[in-house]
């Protein structure tokens, strides 16, 4: 089982790279759920199995969904990767770096690898939604209130009349 | 048999810095929501590691929100790539100055 964790874990790392890496957005978008998957697989190893599936359907099944259809709805060139791996990426990585010491040196004193015993019900449907349901009840209705913001946000921007042309006298053309 | 939650967390980190690492470098919108998201996975990696290791249930509370949000965002930032790509024919980020002073 251990095994199948270190496993998962360097997949979901692969994937990620490729996200990042790949020329085409619809290849990111194979990458990245090859990474939701592999990392769907680590909820279930861990214990937290009505996470895992609610990573699946709603990751996978429907984010996922929507960005692939809206990368084959438009019409993509391939990105030039060469000339914005100079500076840029120069910096990201000092940055990611300093970021990554940072947090080793965090971590290094404190007691991780040692699990505690689990309850009988930890992460089942039972257990999850009898926490959501009375200690976070508030967190519950907030997020309801989320969605439907997000929901009025991409219908307004779904009807709305288009912008006219930009007549920005200062943009230069390609 | 304990899990190896040190080796998660550092997959947890790197997944979180591959995504800020392609949020600095790529230029595709689309590909830039890929990578919130990727940062977004990490975050929750990290939650749902550290619940196991104290037995408690809080992580999975906040992943199931960290889940509604991404929903949220993935709905929102897709209408405006949509809308963005009906203006400008693109989705290059170094052509849009829509902000710039």
């Amino acid at each position: 089982m251990t095994v199948f964790l270190y496993l998962f874990g360097i997949l979901a790392l692969a994937g990620a790279i490729g996200t990042v890496l790949s020329r085409h957005p619809i290849t990111s978008a194979m990458c990245l759920v090859a990474t939701l998957l592999s990392v769907a697989s680590t909820y279930a190893l861990l214990e937290a199995h009505l996470i895992a599936a609610v990573q699946i359907i709603v990751y996978v099944g429907a984010i996922m969904v929507l960005i692939i259809y809206t990368i084959l709805l438009l019409d993509l060139r391939t990105e030039d990767l060469q000339s914005r791996l100079g500076l840029t990426g120069a910096t990201a990585l000092v940055v990611g770096v300093a970021w990554l010491v940072s947090v080793w040196l965090r971590l290094d004193g404190m007691a991780v690898g040692e699990a505690a015993v689990l309850p009988e019900d930890f992460g089942t449907v039972k257990g999850i939604a009898r926490q959501l349901y009375t200690e976070h009840v508030l967190t519950f209705e907030l997020v309801g209130v989320l969605l439907l913001g997000a929901v009025i946000g991409a219908l307004a921007l779904a009807t709305r009349k288009p912008l006219p042309a930009p007549t920005d006298v200062r943009e230069e053309q390609p | 048999m304990t899990p190896p939650i040190d080796f998660l967390v550092w997959v947890a980190c790197g997944l979180f810095g591959i995504g800020l690492l392609g949020l600095a470098v790529r230029r595709n919108l689309l590909v830039l929501l890929m990578c919130v998201e990727l940062m977004l996975a990490g975050a929750s990696l990290a939650l749902i590691a550290y619940s196991r290791m104290w037995a408690d249930q809080d992580g999975h509370i906040l992943t199931l929100v960290v889940i509604a949000v991404a929903a949220a965002e993935a709905a929102v930032g897709l209408g405006i790539i949509l809308s963005l790509f009906r203006q400008k024919d693109t989705l290059d980020l170094s052509r849009f100055r829509l902000l710039r002073h």
